[in-house]
Parts: structure tokens; sequence; C-alpha cells
């Protein structure tokens, strides 16, 4: 089923908590909402459930539409058939894990299922010995389980899910997220997940939404929004990485970026259609892209380790560069020290975003 | 959302006017009354017989009453908070539970056993010969100071036991690595956030006492020291009746615990009322090691009492044969007892059980109704609603009382409701709505709206959610506030006292008129048989309660 919204809006007083917005979430996809807290990310989900009515526009289910301004049509959340996983899990204290999970099949008559239905998704879950617990007597992480399988057990074709891993440890998260993921494909179940978490999203998401100030920035697969963001905000929220001011110059016909006097990362002047020299752009550096070596060059970029941080399989290691303010980050497998004198050289494809109008560009340095 | 449907627009106004006319209609009739205190409007002239010396002594007296029982219960209390909450003695929770006793036993009956224990020849004397000089100043202004103050200091006490406990921990410890000093870290944390704590309870303290009617009216009486609770009576009830002259000394009543309770509000509002949350919170211990032995002496001087005296008075002379023999082994009989459930005692307890039963159940039916309402959604109407429901607690009992009288006795009012037992129900349901609501809404408010959401994207419909979700999650809620109201109407004496029908006695207005006019040890006998039937309710309630909620630990 997929889901589409047209010029949809919302206002929380005088906080425009969500600008017109359209956009179709295609049946069987998985997407995620993402944005720092306040972006309007919730917001946006909880009018897709009817938990929020939108001021303005339209949202329709498979081109019919559950809530539309205009044709005063506001289908109430318990008809819309849909399944919600709650950040907090909201299980209801008072039942068991299987009256928990049968509670929708009940409310809405299909009593002769129950016990098929609600069996096939606790086995979905692997919570089929815990049926007859109270939630108090479960794990976070089990609670959460029954939670997504409450979600699913009224075979919806939708599921919404508002950060459901957020609650839960690190250790637990990372199975969580594989299990929902498999779940919802199993499923063939549209999905929506809104997450603050960037790496969630773009480890779970056929496609990523990426929210700020009630405004959707960008929306694309997450290599296109890792590797090709098209402003500032979608570059800093979506993965690391060094956002580099810098002028677009020649040397030697050579198109270099110049980040400081001193301090030029060359580009490649294959792709520098739309770009004039002297536009000021916006580079996103990430860390994958900067190859660091111990040794000072003549060619590489040169500066100062400052930081040193162990990640299991290799270091991330933060560099000052020499003459100007800004830091890089690089991966190595060496051991290196604060304070060591380092070089390093760009790889691979430098994104470039240019100052105004957001037009991205792509350059090959 | 979806648009509240016209049902539930039909049902919040019908749930406003139902507080309207219980709450609204009653209080503000005796402002009104107030003003015209013999059928024209004197504006406030009406409170120029305030000026009269009389009255003068009347309203200082009940200041001086509240003054005097805030500082004596915030000194018995202070030691026990501080043993609760900083010392070995806060390891046994029991203790908690055995000091609400003095505060769940009707104020009436404290006062009543005191008076037995502190009569000429009474068990003080009897026990202790040389307290006779001492026991004279019993019926005086400290007399009463004393028992009110044994009756109300749990609630100081809970009040600065908690705050002694946030307080404590990581607050205390951060001040102490930042520096300071023990007197410095007295001075600048643990006293502020103290004070703002026990203001608040000092001052609700200081309304209850203003509004206290049990002791003045059995001891205050006696001594001959009136304050306006036993006034407002005395005009109300006995003949001259005066509704004139009750509705203005209530409207003073009224003002000056409205005006406590809302510089309260203001001051709770404007000062840190929260401190940090219990999440993780360490509690600051100062072991007392051997030196605890104080501390238990002290307790059990306290719980002596305020427990002990009036109880053991109220006992003895329940199963005392023959009064003037005084305290023997020979002299014990069950006769009383006895004699209490074959005459007429019997039909006053049963009375009160019947009614107080009437007046639980709709209590907390309307407590259910309208707390679902207001926790709903807010807006004008709900905070109007919100108010209303907890407007009787905040209002001395007696003051309900005259408007209720006011209104229900009204020449324009055509329900046959005053002069019968329905008015005892109406009486008690009105005087403890706030208590189902406060309990109802205490539960709701834990309760994240996701658990309500989750049911609706389940596909279940709002009155399914009412049935399966709200109702059984409030029900602990709902059973407390019926409790609580049960066992307060089994031994309401106001009310009860002013409104009952002819003929119809309470088991509290039976303690009473027993106590004043007539066989004292029968009065004393349905004390006992009351508190410990309430006390039966309570205990069975709470095990049921355990039973049904195994979800909760």
């Amino acid at each position: 089923m997929d889901i589409k919204f047209r010029q949809l809006e919302k206002w929380f007083g005088t906080l425009h908590a969500l600008k017109p917005l359209s956009m179709t979430i295609q049946s069987g996809e998985f997407v995620s909402l993402v944005g720092p807290s306040g972006c309007g990310k919730t917001t946006l989900l909880r009018m897709i459930a009817g938990l929020e009515d939108p001021a303005e526009g339209a949202v329709l289910f498979d081109g019919k539409p559950v809530f539309d301004k205009d044709k005063k049509i506001n289908v109430p959340p318990q008809k819309r058939k849909i399944g919600m996983v709650f950040q907090d899990f909201a299980l209801w204290p008072h039942m068991t894990v299987f009256e928990n999970v049968a509670y929708g099949l009940k409310a809405t008559g299909r009593k002769r299922e129950v016990q098929d239905k609600v069996t096939e998704a606790l086995n979905n879950v692997q919570l089929g010995d815990h049926k007859n617990r109270y939630p108090h007597q479960l794990s976070g992480g089990q609670q959460q389980r029954v939670a997504i399988a409450r979600a699913v057990a009224t075979d919806p074709e939708i599921i919404l899910m508002d950060e459901p891993l957020s609650a839960l440890d690190a250790s637990l998260r990372d199975e969580m997220r594989i299990l929902l993921q498999s779940l919802v494909k199993k499923l063939d179940m549209t999905a929506v997940y809104v997450t603050h978490d960037q790496s969630e999203a773009m480890a779970m998401s056929d496609r990523i939404v990426v929210m700020n100030a009630g405004e959707v920035q960008q929306t694309g697969t997450p290599e296109e929004v890792y590797q090709r963001p098209n402003n500032d905000i979608t570059a800093s929220f979506i993965g690391k990485g060094t956002l580099i001011d810098g002028l677009v110059i020649e040397v030697e016909d050579v198109p270099m970026l110049k980040v400081s006097a001193d301090v030029q990362i060359p580009l490649s002047s294959s792709k520098t259609k739309g770009l004039e020299p002297h536009d000021w752009v916006h580079a996103i550096i990430r860390p994958e892209q900067v190859v660091l070596d111990t040794s000072p060059s003549e060619t590489g970029i040169n500066g100062i380790i400052e930081t040193v941080s162990f990640l299991g399989e290799r270091y991330e290691v933060s560099l000052k560069l020499d003459d100007c303010d800004e830091r890089l980050f690089a991966y190595t497998y060496e051991k290196t020290v604060p304070g060591q004198e380092a070089s390093v050289t760009i790889r691979d494809t430098i994104h470039l975003i240019q100052h105004r109008g957001g037009v991205s560009h792509e350059e090959t340095a | 959302m979806a648009q509240a449907s016209w049902t539930q627009r039909v049902s919040k106004y019908l749930a406003l006017a139902v507080l309207t006319l219980l709450v609204f209609m009653p209080l503000s009739l005796v402002i009104l009354r107030a003003l015209t205190p013999e059928g024209t409007f004197e504006g406030f002239g009406a409170f120029s017989i305030l000026g009269e010396g009389m009255y003068q002594e009347i309203l200082l007296n009940s200041l001086l009453l509240g003054f005097g029982v805030v500082i004596v219960s915030s000194l018995i209390a202070a030691p026990l908070a501080f043993f609760m909450a900083r010392t070995e003695l806060g390891r046994h929770r029991w203790i908690d539970i055995v000091l609400i006793i003095p505060f769940m036993t009707p104020p009436y009956i404290g006062a009543m056993g005191w008076i037995l224990s502190m009569q000429s020849n009474g068990y003080a004397e009897q026990l202790f010969p040389f307290l006779a000089p001492v026991t004279p100043y019993f019926f005086t202004y400290f007399g009463m100071v004393l028992v009110m103050s044994f009756h109300l200091f749990p609630f100081i006490y809970l009040i600065m036991r908690n705050n002694l406990e946030n307080i404590g921990g990581r607050l205390e410890e951060a001040g102490l690595i930042h520096g300071g000093s023990f007197l410095y870290r007295l001075r600048r944390i643990v006293l502020p956030l103290f004070i703002s704590g026990y203001s608040m309870g000092a001052l609700l303290v200081f309304v209850k006492t203003i509004g206290e009617f049990g002791t003045p009216v059995t001891l205050g009486n006696r001594i001959g020291f009136y304050v306006l609770t036993s006034e407002i009576h005395r005009h109300a009830s006995v003949w001259p009746i005066d509704f004139g002259t009750a509705a203005i000394l209530s409207t003073m009543l009224l003002s000056v615990s409205m005006a406590v309770w809302y510089f309260q509000q203001w001051f709770a509002a404007r000062t840190h009322g929260k401190v940090v949350s219990g999440k993780g919170q360490t509690r600051a211990y100062t072991p007392l090691g051997r030196k605890q032995i104080f501390a238990w002496v002290y307790l059990a001087v306290i719980l002596g009492l305020a427990v002990g005296v009036p109880y053991f008075s109220v006992a003895s002379t329940a199963f005392m044969d023959n009064q003037g023999s005084g305290l023997a082994l020979d002299n014990l009989t069950l006769r009383h007892i006895q004699d209490l459930f074959t005459g007429s005692g019997l039909d006053a307890l049963w009375n009160s059980v019947w009614l107080a039963g009437i007046a639980a159940t709709i209590s907390a039916a309307i407590g259910l109704w309208v707390t679902i309402i207001i926790m709903k959604k807010r807006g004008t109407v709900e905070k109007g609603m919100d108010f209303l429901s907890i407007a009787p607690n905040t209002v001395p009992g007696i003051v309900v009382v005259v408007g209720l009288i006011l209104f229900w006795n009204a020449y324009w009012n055509p329900a046959p409701v005053y002069n019968t037992w329905m008015m005892l129900v109406t009486t008690y349901v009105v005087l403890y709505i706030p208590f189902t609501v406060q309990n109802i809404k205490a539960i709701y408010g834990q309760l994240g709206d996701s658990l309500f959401q989750a049911a609706k994207t389940s596909g279940a419909g709002p009155f399914y959610i009412l049935r399966t979700v709200l109702v059984p999650l409030i029900l602990p809620g709902v059973l407390a506030g019926w409790i609580m109201s049960f066992t307060i109407s089994m031994r309401e004496l106001v009310g009860s006292l002013i409104l009952r029908p002819p003929n119809m006695h309470t088991s509290a207005t039976f303690i009473y008129s027993q106590f004043e006019q007539g066989t004292v040890a029968q009065g004393m006998a349905m004390a006992l048989v009351t508190v410990g039937l309430t006390t039966i309710v309570l205990i069975g309630v709470e095990k049921m309660k355990e039973k049904s909620q195994r979800y909760r630990t």
C-alpha cells in the first residue's frame, strides 16, 4: 500500500511544524524520517497514523484519502488499518503478552483468527514461550518485541515506527534492528520509521527523508544522501565528516579548492560544470576519503594530530590543518599520538555544495 | 484527533451541571447570604458584626489555634522526619504506617479520649496520681493545641520526611564536592530547599486547624474556647438559628483558608517546586549507632501520646462496667458492646454503613466521570470542573455544610432532599468527591498517552478503549477513592450532626450525643466499633487490591 502526501502542512500555534509537503512512499518501501529533535518527523508520522490532524493538505493510502482538508475527510486512527510501534513500547500493563498482541484482532472483531495470528506474530519475534507473562516480567528488548508483534498481528499493510530502538541498550539495538528489518520485508509492509539516529536510518532504509525545522531537506537512497547531500544541513547531519568552506580557483589549469592562503585541495577538471572560478563552495570530506601519512610530504596537506580514538577495528584521528582553522577526520590502522605531525591526501569524489541556491556538484579529486 | 462527538460534549456539560449543583451553588450561596444576611443586600456592611468584640475574639481564637498547632505539630514532627529520612529508623517502613494512625483517627474521638484521660479523676490521675496538678491545664488553649497537634502532626511529618529525602544524596554531595562546609551546605542548600516544602505543609496544617470541627465542638465548647467552626455550628443548629451570621462567619473562614491556600499555591509555584527527580538518587545517611535508643524512645513517647492515650481511654471506657470504680480488672465488661448491638446503637451504625456505601459509590462514579473528562482535554470548561471537584477539600467542611443548608433548604429549591437521608448522602458526596477525583487523577496521570494511541492504531474505538484500557488501568484509583470516601463518611461528624433528619442517628452523631449527654461508655463502644470496622474494610480492600493487581509488581 503506498502513502501519498499532498501539500500536507501542520501548525502548532505559531510554530510551522511541517511546511507544505508532497511526496509518495511506494508500496513495500522502507522509508526513514530523520532529523534533529523538533524537525517535524514525529509530527509527520503521527499525521499518517491519524493521531494528529494536519492543518492543510491530504494523506492518501493507495489513492484513497484518509485525510483531506478540502473534502473534509478524516478517517480516525482505528479505521486506518495500520500498525504502530512506539518509543516507550506502550504495552498495556494489565494484559499479558498474549492479550496485548491479540488486542487489535479482538478490537476489530476478528476473534476467530486470534489464536493463529497471535502465535504467528509471537513466533516471528521469538517470544512464543512468553505469551502468559505480563509486560513488567520482560526485559526491555522483549517488551519491544511484544510491541512489534502487536503492531504486525493484524496484518496491516503499513507499519509506523516512532524511534522504536531509542529506549534500548546499544547492544540490543543492533539485534532488534535486524529483526525489524527482516520482519518488515518478510511481511511485505510499507514502513515509515522515525529516528534521530542517522546511522540507524542508513542501515535500515530503502529511502531516507532528511528533515529540519519542518522542512524536507533531501530525499534519497542512503547512498545518495550520504555521498551527495544537497545542502549543509543534510551533509552535517548524515554521516561523519568535515564541512569545509573554500573558493574554486585554477592553478596551472588544475582546478583547486582554496581553503586558506596556504591550503589548497586539488580538484579534477573533468566535472566542473556550472562552476565558475572564484565561486564559494562547501565541500564535505568524509573520513574514509582522507588518507593519512605520518611522514610530512610535499604533495599532501600538512597538519597536526589532535585526537586519536580507538574504534576497535581501526583508529579515528582528527587532524588540525596547518595555517587554517579546519579539522579533518581520517581512519587509520596505525597507532598515532596526539601532537604528531602528519600529512593527508584526499582521494575519491569530493562532494561540493554551492553556497547560493543549494545546487550540488560533483568533483573528482 | 477526531472532533469530540456529541455524546462526549453532552457528557461534559452534564458533568459540569452536576458539579455546579453539588459544589458551586452551595458555596456561592454562602457568600451571597453573607452579603445579604437579613434578606436585603448589605454588601460588605454585613461584615460590620465582625467589629463586635465577641466575633473578634472568635476570629482571634481561630488564628491563635492555627498558629499554635502549626508550631507544636512541627516540633513533634521534625525529629521524627529526621530520624526516618536520615537514620537507621528509616529502614522500618512500618513506622510510617503507625504514624498515620493519629491522622486517620476521627479528631472528635481523639479529643474525647483525651478528655476522658485528663478530666478530674480521669485515667491520667488514676494511673499517675502525681499528674493531678497538671491535668487542669489541659482544659485550656494548651489542651486544644495539644490534641489537635497530635492529630495533625503526621501530615507535616510526611511532608518534612519526603523533603529531607529529596534534598539528601546528590544535592548535598554536589555541595560537598564543591567545597561547602557543613554549615554552609545547611545554610545554602538544605534550608532553602527545606523551607519551601515545609512552608507548604505548615500552611496546609494551618488551614486544616482553623477549619477543624471535631475538637472545638467537644473540647473547645466544654472549656469556653470558641472558634469560627464551633460558632458557625451554634448559629446553624442551635436555637435561635441565624443563618445570616453563620454565613458571615463561614465567609470569614472561607476567605482565610482560601487566602492561605492560594498563597501556598503561589509560593509553591515560584519556588523550586520540584527538587531533582528520584532517579538514581542516593540518600543522605547519618547513622546513629547506639544513640538510636533515644530516637526509639522519642518515637515511643510520641506514639504513646498520639495513639496510646486516646485509644486507651476510649477502650477502657468502652469495657468498664462502672465508670465510678475506675481502672480494675473486676470492673471489666462486654456489656456496653452488647448493648450497642441490641439497642439504638445498631441502627445508627447500620445507617452509617449504608449511607457511606451509597455516598462512596456515587462519589466514585462522579469522580471517575469527571476525571476522564478533565484528563482528556484542558479547556476552560475542564479547568473549571477540575477546580470545582477539588474545592470541597480546600474549603472547611462546616462551610460546605452551611452552603448545603442554604441551597437544599431554600424555599425555591423543589427537590425533596432536605431533612431526608438523601441530604446526608449528598453531604458526604460533596465533601469527598475531591478524594475520589484526586485518587483517580494520580493514577491516570501516570498513564502515558501512547497507551491509548497504541489502542487507537490497533483499531479500537473510543468506547472499546475506555472499557479495555482506561477503566481497568485506573480501577485501583477508583477503588482507593471509594474506600477513602467510605471510611471517612462512616465517621463524618459535622455534616451528620447538622444535616441529619430528625430521629436518624449515624455512628458519629451517636458517639457525640452519648458523650455529651448519655452513656459515655456506649459512645466509646461505638467509637471502637466504628474505627475497627473501617480498619477492617481498609485492610480487606487492600488485600483484594493486591490480588487483582498482579501485574503491578
